[in-house]
């Protein structure tokens, strides 16, 4: 279990990219951590007052966790993703992707770090409609500067993977919702990243293909990826090892849910009281990426 | 590494122009317009420098003028000897020297008199005002030295006085005086009045008794090109030092001629492309407008390409390329439109010359207007916050 995914690692990250740095933080730091979020802090100047949409968040991922964070609109929820997803800077505080610290970086060092560590997978999937399957796929491997042979082999590889190699010379129009959203998980494969982070992924799609999608992270999980899915649904929450809740910028629960952890699209009730509760308010949808209406 | 982003960025910019290839056209039209016109304008500012060089270069560039212009009586003009004199010291210089003298006569013949173009010089004139007799003979030195009273006449004297005859052998009176025409030149223009072919040619030597007037001009003619401005300058100082004076007198050449009008006209072509390029610039804002309009609607796209690890320079770059693609393209077609026009107008029988140097010139200047016009939308998406990016619609 611990082995298969440092390969993977490993074959994504060169050696003159690995920051020397990192090994220092992860013996400080004393655990293994994937994510490590420390005190983060994140205000907002909204006319007079500040909005505190973060308000001191410590977190810490393990590896091959497949952790849900869920939560309200408004409940801070986007703006963690953005944090974990290494778009945005936090006010104070600081955190670590795979033992880099994101927090004191500029942007073009934010880029590389998404493009390196990370893989995104959006509710409204954010193909580009005007390249075909294969080329948005390929996208992020073009920024990484791989060169052409082996973008093709991992672009392919990872088309592959989610079963859309005979269509990879479609345009995103040319596919469904499901076919859609599998080429954007191929894309965020692609580049073998050491987290993926899943924003609503069954969001916008029809019940059958959200169970297929899920199904698919339960996969990618066995593989031994890193998976952090955030969601205002608890029935696909409890799908993941942990559930994280989240509420006025604060974590409010965290809990191992592996013994309970069930299987795509077969919600039972579970010993989840916190988080369980919490859900029952949480309708509408979700702010994150602000894709959901 | 560095050329699959560019290959990448430029097929995003092909994409993105073929996408929308109405609105792409519009946009080039401003550049194709500038383009076409600066190689269209320029090519027939060439083409009409052209055509004055070719007709000095026609009328001799070997050549230098002496001319006394003090008025050919004053005292303080150079004599005939002086410069027959300096013709036989200087034959490294010079090869060929003939005075000249030009007037207005009436020519008569029989009742029919016009008034004609008349000049009078030596047996050497021939050559040095590239004539060509077609019929009978030039004069001789011979009728030089004895003033004798002959004429040498253009096509126009023949159709005017002798009814379209060769006159060689009739006789004409210049001013009353009675001339034996005892050649005709070559038709060099269409024998119409004030043409070239309106003039009649006689020996110096018997112009000055009828037209009691001493010469005023000499030409000089030189073996090659090189030597010109140097045998300029010589004459310049040998007829100074005669006279005793710098003034009063020019001596001038072709060559020194056809420069100041190659500069004159290069003035001219310059403000022409000058004012050309204003068009390109007014196209350059329009690819400026197209830009910024493109960043905003594609505000998403951007922010997907942040997202999965596209740097501020990738951006930045995509853009940069597509309005220089743009503007690049634009001036190609122009530069294919300027070039048919101009051989359209050439067609037509206007002089048109195309500027290569123009052509050149035009294209990297619509380069550098996509990259100039370009450059402050690129780095507006550049600038955008992914975030904020990933939410627009």
């Amino acid at each position: 279990m611990v082995a298969a995914p440092e390969e993977v690692q490993v074959a994504a990250v060169t050696p003159e990219e690995e920051i020397p740095a990192e090994a220092a933080v992860r013996a400080v730091l004393g655990v293994n951590a994937m994510i490590v979020l420390e005190d983060i802090k994140k205000i907002y100047k909204m006319g007079d007052s500040d909005v505190h949409a973060l308000d001191g968040v410590s977190l810490h991922i393990k590896p091959h966790e497949f952790v849900a964070i869920i939560g309200p609109s408004g409940s801070g929820k986007s703006t963690l993703m953005n944090m974990i997803g290494c778009l945005d800077v936090p006010t104070s505080g600081r955190y670590w992707i795979d033992g880099i610290e994101g927090s004191k970086m500029k942007d073009n060092d934010l880029a590389d770090l998404r493009n390196k560590k990370l893989g995104f997978i959006f509710q409204q999937y954010n193909l580009l409609s005007k390249l075909s399957a294969f080329e948005n796929v390929e996208l992020p491997l073009i920024y990484k500067g791989l060169p052409m042979v082996k973008r093709r082999s991992l672009a392919e590889a990872a088309l592959d993977k989610v079963g859309l190699r005979d269509k990879m010379n479609h345009k995103p129009t040319e596919l469904s919702g499901g076919q859609q959203q599998r080429v954007s998980i191929a894309r965020a494969l692609a580049g073998k990243p050491a987290l993926i982070l899943a924003d609503e992924p069954t969001g916008a799609l029809d019940s059958k293909s959200g169970v297929e999608i899920m199904q698919m992270m339960h996969d990618l999980h066995e593989e031994g990826n890193t998976i952090v899915l955030i969601t205002h649904d608890l029935s696909i929450a409890k799908q993941a090892q942990r559930i994280i809740t989240i509420r006025d910028g604060k974590i409010t629960g965290d809990v191992d849910n592996s013994a309970d952890q069930q299987g795509a699209g077969n919600v039972k009730p579970s010993a989840l009281d916190d988080a369980e509760t919490k859900a029952a308010e949480l309708k509408g949808p979700s702010a994150i990426g602000g894709a959901a209406e | 590494m560095m050329f699959s982003k560019f290959k990448q960025s430029f097929k995003m910019a092909m994409k993105s122009i073929v996408g929308n290839k109405g609105r792409s056209a519009l946009t080039m039209l401003g550049i194709v317009i500038g383009v076409a016109s600066v190689i269209i304008l320029t090519g027939i500012g060439g083409g009409a420098t052209k055509e004055v060089t070719d007709t000095i270069s026609e009328m001799g560039t070997n050549r230098i003028t002496v001319m006394m212009t003090r008025g050919a009586n004053s005292s303080r003009s150079i004599r005939l000897k002086d410069m027959q004199s300096y013709l036989e010291d200087n034959p490294e210089l010079v090869s060929m020297m003939s005075p000249y003298l030009t007037a207005q006569p009436t020519v008569k013949q029989g009742t029919k008199n016009i008034v004609t173009s008349l000049d009078a010089c030596d047996t050497s004139y021939e050559q040095i005002g590239n004539l060509t007799v077609e019929s009978g003979r030039f004069f001789s030195d011979y009728e030089v030295e004895k003033r004798k009273k002959v004429c040498v006449v253009g096509t126009y004297i023949m159709q005017e006085l002798f009814g379209g005859v060769d006159p060689v052998g009739q006789s004409l009176k210049i001013n009353g005086s009675l001339f034996e025409v005892i050649g005709m030149y070559e038709e060099s223009d269409d024998s119409t009045e004030g043409s070239g072919d309106d003039k009649i040619t006689i020996p110096y030597t018997t112009a000055t008794r009828l037209f009691s007037q001493n010469i005023n001009t000499y030409y000089f003619y030189t073996d090659s090109e090189d030597t010109v401005v140097a045998a300029t300058n010589d004459l310049n100082r040998y007829i100074t030092a005669k006279l005793g004076t710098d003034e009063g007198f020019r001596v001038s050449n072709m060559l020194s001629l056809l420069d100041s009008l190659n500069e004159m006209t290069g003035v001219l072509t310059a403000m022409l492309a000058g004012i050309a390029s204003i068009s390109l610039v007014v196209g350059g804002i329009g690819i400026m407008n197209i830009m910024t309009v493109s960043v905003s609607e594609r505000t998403r796209e951007i922010g997907i390409r942040k997202a999965i690890g596209a740097r501020t320079t990738d951006i930045l770059s995509q853009f940069l390329i597509e309005s220089v693609v743009l503007s690049g393209l634009g001036g190609v077609i122009g530069i294919v439109f300027g070039i048919l026009v101009g051989k359209l107008v050439a067609a037509l029988g206007m002089s048109s010359a195309t500027q290569w140097n123009m052509v050149v010139l035009s294209f990297v200047f619509s380069l550098a207007v996509g990259v100039f016009f370009g450059l402050a939308p690129a780095k507006k998406a550049a600038k955008l916050n992914p975030i904020d990016a990933l939410r627009s619609e």
